[in-house]
C-alpha cells in the first residue's frame, strides 16, 4: 500500500538524522583516540568497548542480568506502589496533608548515601537493589499519578456528581482515565530511574552485576570494560523506557496523541 | 655591625628561591600510614627541602595512578601491583620508594567464624573491597596455599562499608589491609577481630609505594630524592613519636578519629620498619621481591606489554635515611 510505504519513508527521514548524529559521535571518539594516542585505559575508543564484550571473563550474560532482575523489580514494585500511594491520598485529603510532606522530604534525601544503610539493615544482592531502586523511582511515580488524579475538569466532576454518581464511579470513569497519561509519564520517568537505584546498590555491594563490573573495572584500570557496561546500561534503560511508551500506545492511544499534540 | 649582619641573614635568607610546589596524590582518605607526612610538614622537612607541599586525599590506588600518568599530580601513592598493571597498560610511571616494607594484606573475620588458616576461608563469602589490590592478589595467595581461587564468593563492597558488612553477618570476612586493625576492633569489640595476615602464609610481595611520572625523573630528579628525603624523615620521627604524627595529621585534616587511627600505629611500624629499612634506608626495594610482585600481579592474566623489575623502579632517588631503633 503506498500509504504504508510513505509512512515508511517518513519514519526513515525522521531517524536518519539522529542516527547520523550518533554514527558521527562514535566516529569522532574513535578517530579522537586512535589519532590522539589516548592510552586505552584512559579512555578506550568504542572498538575496543565492544572487544570487551568477547571477553568471557566478564561473564556478561550473568552481570547483565543482575542488573537486570533489579532494575526489572524495582520498576514493578515503584509502579505498583506509587500509583497505590497516589490513588490513597488523592481519595483522602488529610493524608495529601500528611504523608506527602513526608515523601516529599525523603524525596530530598540523596539516595546514594541511603544505600549503604540498606546494605547493613537488607544484606546485598538483588532484594536490596529493588528496595534502592524503588526508593529512587517511585517519588515520580506518585507525584505524577496523584496530579493526573487531581487534574480532572471540575464541570465534569460537578456533571457527574449532579448525576450522583458514587465516587468509586468518579474514580474509574473520570478521574483514572484522565490520570492515564500523567501515570505514564510517572511510569518512563521511573523505567530510567530504576536503572540507576539497581546500579547504586551495586556500586555499594554485590557479587555481580553491572555496577559490580564498573567498580572492579575502574580499580583494576581495565577501562574498556567500564565503557561496555555503559553501554548495556543505557539498553536497558532505553529497552524498558521503549517498553513503556509502546504499552501506553497500546492501553491508551488517546493519551498518546495527547502527548504528541503538545 | 648590628646592621651589617641584618644584611648578611637576610641574604642568606634570600636563596630560599620560590620553593618547588609538588602534589603528593594519596591512595585513600587519611589513615594513620599518612601522618608521617604530616609530621614532617609540621617539623618543616619538606620546607628545609625547598618544597611546598600540597596533600590530596585519594580515591583509590588505581585513580592515584591514573592522576600521576595524567599529571594531576607529583607523586603518588598506590598499591605496587597496581602501578605495574598500570605500567603494563602503558601508563608512564616509576615506583621511586616503598611505603611498606611488607605488604599488609590480610583477611578479617569475627572470631567466632573460627578461621584459623588460609583453608578455613574456602566456601565462605568475603567483601573484597575493589579499592585495594586483594583482587588481584588473590588467586595468586590461594594458589601457594594450593587452594581454588574460586573457592571464595568475593562480595564488592564499597571500602567504607566493609566493617558493616562483616558485623552484620552478611559475610564471614573482609579483605582488608593489617593497619586498619583499630577500625575492625571498634566495630566487631575488643578481643572480637579475628585475622590473617598474608605475609605470614607466603606472599611476600610489596603493598604500598611510592611513584612518579617518568616525565618527573627526566625534568626534576633531584625533586624527587628532595621529596623522599623529607618524608623518611617525617617517618622517621614517627616511629619515635607516632603521637604527635597523629596529632599533626589531625591538626591538619578535619574530621579525623585520631584515637582509632593512633591505635593502627605499631602495625603501621611493624610493616614499614624491617631489617631491610634499617640496613639500605627506608623506602628501600630489592628487586626480587619487585619480581615477585609483578609476578604474582600477572599470575593469573598475561600483561598487555611485558614488565621487567628494571623499568618499574628504581633506588636512585633513595636518600638512605634509617630509622633510629
Amino acid at each position: 500500500m503506498p500509504s504504508q510505504e510513505r509512512r515508511l519513508a517518513g519514519a526513515i527521514i525522521y531517524y536518519v538524522p539522529s542516527a547520523l548524529v550518533m554514527l558521527g559521535l562514535l566516529a569522532v571518539w574513535q578517530l579522537a583516540v586512535d589519532l590522539g594516542g589516548v592510552k586505552e585505559y584512559i579512555l578506550p575508543s568504542p572498538a575496543a568497548a565492544i572487544r570487551a564484550y568477547f571477553l568471557p571473563n566478564y561473564q556478561w550474560t550473568a552481570n547483565f542480568l543482575a542488573t537486570f532482575y533489579a532494575t526489572l523489580g524495582a520498576f514493578a514494585l515503584s509502579a505498583v506502589l506509587g500509583i497505590a500511594l497516589a490513588v490513597v491520598i488523592v481519595w483522602n485529603g488529610m493524608l495529601m496533608r500528611t504523608v506527602m510532606p513526608v515523601l516529599v522530604l525523603f524525596n530530598t534525601l540523596p539516595k546514594i548515601a541511603l544505600a549503604p544503610l540498606f546494605v547493613i539493615w537488607l544484606g546485598y544482592g538483588i532484594w536490596p537493589n529493588i528496595v534502592i531502586g524503588t526508593t529512587i523511582a517511585f517519588f515520580p511515580m506518585v507525584v505524577n499519578t496523584a496530579v493526573g488524579l487531581a487534574t480532572a475538569e471540575p464541570e465534569l466532576l460537578d456533571l457527574v456528581r449532579s448525576l450522583k454518581a458514587s465516587r468509586w464511579q468518579v474514580f474509574t470513569k473520570i478521574r483514572f482515565p484522565t490520570a492515564v497519561p500523567y501515570i505514564f509519564t510517572g511510569l518512563k520517568l521511573n523505567a530510567t530511574m530504576s536503572v540507576i537505584g539497581a546500579i547504586v546498590g551495586e556500586f555499594v555491594a554485590s557479587e555481580r552485576g553491572l555496577g559490580a563490573l564498573i567498580i572492579t573495572g575502574g580499580v583494576t584500570l581495565q577501562t574498556p570494560s567500564i565503557f561496555a557496561s555503559l553501554i548495556l546500561i543505557s539498553v536497558l534503560g532505553l529497552a524498558l523506557y521503549g517498553a513503556v511508551v509502546a504499552v501506553e500506545r497500546l492501553v491508551a492511544p488517546w493519551a498518546f496523541r495527547e502527548q504528541a499534540a503538545t | 655591625m648590628k646592621r651589617l649582619l641584618a644584611i648578611l641573614a637576610a641574604a642568606l635568607a634570600l636563596p630560599a628561591v620560590a620553593a618547588d610546589k609538588v602534589t603528593l596524590q594519596l591512595n585513600w582518605f587519611h589513615l594513620a600510614d599518612h601522618s608521617p607526612i604530616y609530621l614532617a610538614l609540621k617539623r618543616g622537612y619538606y620546607a628545609e627541602e625547598g618544597i611546598d607541599l600540597t596533600v590530596v586525599r585519594g580515591s583509590g590506588s588505581g585513580d592515584a595512578a591514573k592522576k600521576i600518568d595524567l599529571k594531576q599530580g607529583d607523586v603518588g601513592i598506590a598499591d605496587a601491583p597496581t602501578v605495574i598493571t598500570a605500567i603494563s597498560k602503558g601508563a608512564d610511571l616509576k615506583i621511586v620508594a616503598v611505603v611498606f616494607d611488607k605488604a599488609g594484606n590480610n583477611v578479617f573475620f569475627k572470631k567466632s567464624a573460627n578461621i584459623r588458616s588460609p583453608k578455613d576461608l574456602m566456601g565462605r563469602k568475603i567483601a573484597a573491597p575493589p579499592a585495594d589490590s586483594h583482587r588481584i592478589l588473590w588467586p595468586a595467595f590461594a594458589a601457594i596455599n594450593n587452594l581454588d581461587p574460586n573457592g571464595i564468593t568475593m562480595v564488592n563492597v564499597k571500602p567504607e562499608g566493609k566493617q558493616a558488612i562483616v558485623a552484620a553477618g552478611e559475610v564471614d570476612g573482609s579483605f582488608d589491609l593489617y593497619t586498619s586493625f583499630a577500625i575492625w576492633e571498634k566495630v566487631l569489640g575488643k578481643g572480637n577481630v579475628g585475622h590473617l595476615l598474608w605475609a605470614d602464609y607466603g606472599l611476600p610481595i610489596y603493598g604500598h609505594t611510592y611513584f612518579v611520572n617518568t616525565a618527573l625523573e627526566k625534568s626534576n630528579p633531584k625533586l624527587i630524592e628532595r621529596f623522599l628525603r623529607a618524608t623518611h624523615k617525617g617517618w622517621r620521627d614517627a616511629a619515635v613519636n607516632p603521637r604527635e604524627a597523629i596529632d599533626a595529621m589531625a591538626a591538619a585534616v578535619p574530621g579525623l578519629d585520631a584515637e582509632a587511627l593512633f591505635k593502627t600505629t605499631p602495625q603501621i611500624m611493624d610493616l614499614c620498619i624491617t631489617e631491610r629499612s634499617r640496613k639500605y634506608g627506608l623506602g628501600w626495594i630489592e628487586k626480587d621481591l619487585m619480581q615477585r610482585t609483578i609476578d604474582i600481579t600477572f599470575a593469573q592474566h598475561k600483561p598487555e606489554r611485558p614488565v621487567k623489575a628494571e623499568d618499574v623502579f628504581t633506588n636512585a632517588y633513595n636518600s638512605r635515611i634509617k630509622p633510629l631503633n
